[in-house]
């Protein structure tokens, strides 16, 4: 059954990975953009430190959060629909009736494609929002700027970012399949999975974010009290 | 093919899906109350799909997922049993092509529509050729395929013998005194005393 669920894999990895980049790097721009001017405009710091601010902030939280919520409003709510569409029309049971493993066709490829494109769609917004954030910050569209910003970059936490990404990514859409789309039963719980599916996600993912950045700031000062 | 030997529980003792012989047109009465006989189907195929021989399924209820096309339909259950490429799918159809007096065009059209775009024949055809593709030692037959058929009975019942006539049928029918349908000798499968499956 490899082929068919290789075939859906990559369609998924497409949606969400490829046609999806557009609206993060959108989002990146009007993002990184918006911090610098902000920042510029209400502090007395310098643009070296305003980059470096921007570097770290994007990919410490901004980064992972805004392509999380990327990911819930259009690929969770899109794979919510359409399994509880085939849920609803008895395609799953006929599927099942077959033979077919529901699990492995139905969910698995629909789970991990979004989480892998989900560490892509960071990497993504954070190129984006640090390129624009550098250009509009200095105003002087000088390339060797835009080097020096992405070197301020932690490796450890781009790193970090991609794995957080594609996690919590993956942990919401299991958990929405698993929980939500099987409790619709009729037609009129279709939109109702769907709108359901992607405000869990949310709720979800900002929640695991949460818990990260509340235990990495328990580590640090614990870190701090040890030394 | 290796088949397994085992008795099924709550069918009567020494029954086994083996023991019964080629071409054999077996029947199952199963309750009749809409949601009990759909968990029974989801049960006898189980247990059908659970044994080492090849089964094929057929309904007339949601057969295919809407948003793939029939050839991925076809692979998806197809390969489910065997590494199968789509190409060898292809070619297969085309082999029984001439069953359905489809020409080369009717095939391609039929084959990467979506099962929505067809008309309740064609997607009738479509199970069967489904069916057919997968060689089946066993074919389970949902009674809805004879009381709400998608073709004209007696056309499907021509191309059921005439494609699938080797192989062994299981018509699960609920046991609503309906009469069965009349134009195949139908055996009853025996059940364990006071057990319904």
């Amino acid at each position: 059954m490899g082929g068919p669920v290789v075939l859906v894999f990559y369609r998924q990895l497409y949606y969400t990975g490829v046609q999806s980049a557009g609206i993060v790097m959108l989002l990146a721009a009007l993002a990184g953009s918006g911090f610098v001017l902000t920042l510029q405009s209400s502090t007395p710091l310098s643009s070296a430190s305003v980059q470096e601010l921007l570097a770290s902030f994007t990919a410490k939280v901004l980064g992972v959060v805004l392509t999380l919520l990327v990911i819930a409003a259009r690929s969770v709510s899109a794979i919510s629909s359409e399994l509880a569409t085939v849920q609803v029309t008895g395609e799953r049971r006929s599927l099942e009736r077959q033979g077919v493993n529901t699990r492995r066709y139905l969910l698995l490829p629909r789970v991990l494609a979004p989480a892998m494109a989900g560490s892509v769609l960071y990497l993504y917004f954070l190129s984006t929002a640090l390129l624009v954030g550098v250009l509009m910050s200095d105003q002087s569209f000088d390339l060797w700027h835009v080097v020096q910003a992405f070197r301020t970059l932690s490796p450890a936490d781009v790193l970090m970012g991609v794995l957080r990404t594609g996690l919590f990514a993956g942990i919401a859409l299991a958990y929405v399949l698993r929980f939500v789309i099987r409790r619709a039963r009729r037609f009129p719980d279709i939109p109702l999975a769907a709108s359901n599916g992607v405000f869990q996600a949310m709720l979800l993912m900002l929640l695991l974010e949460l818990f990260y950045q509340v235990l990495s700031v328990l580590m640090q000062s614990l870190s701090a009290v040890v030394q | 093919m290796k088949m397994q030997s085992s008795s099924i529980p709550g069918f009567a003792s020494g029954w086994t899906p083996e023991s019964c012989k080629k071409e054999a047109r077996c029947v199952l009465l199963l309750p009749a109350q809409a949601e009990h006989f759909e968990l029974s189907v989801d049960s006898i195929c189980e247990l059908w799909n659970q044994q080492s021989f090849r089964t094929a399924y057929l309904d007339v209820k949601a057969p295919f997922l809407e948003n793939i096309s029939i050839l991925e339909n076809l692979w998806l259950v197809l390969a489910n049993r065997r590494s199968v490429a789509l190409e060898q799918i292809i070619q297969n159809a085309d082999h029984l092509r001439p069953l359905f007096r489809w020409s080369e065009n009717d095939l391609q059209h039929l084959l990467s529509s979506r099962p929505g775009d067809l008309s309740a024949t064609l997607q009738g055809c479509a199970v069967l050729l489904r069916s057919m593709l997968m060689e089946p030692d066993w074919l389970v037959i949902n009674h809805s395929w004879f009381q709400r058929p998608l073709l004209p009975r007696s056309q499907v019942l021509s191309l059921l013998q005439h494609a699938l006539g080797g192989s062994r049928w299981l018509l699960l029918w609920p046991d609503d005194q309906s009469p069965l349908p009349p134009e195949v000798s139908w055996n009853r499968i025996p059940l364990e005393a006071g057990e319904k499956r």
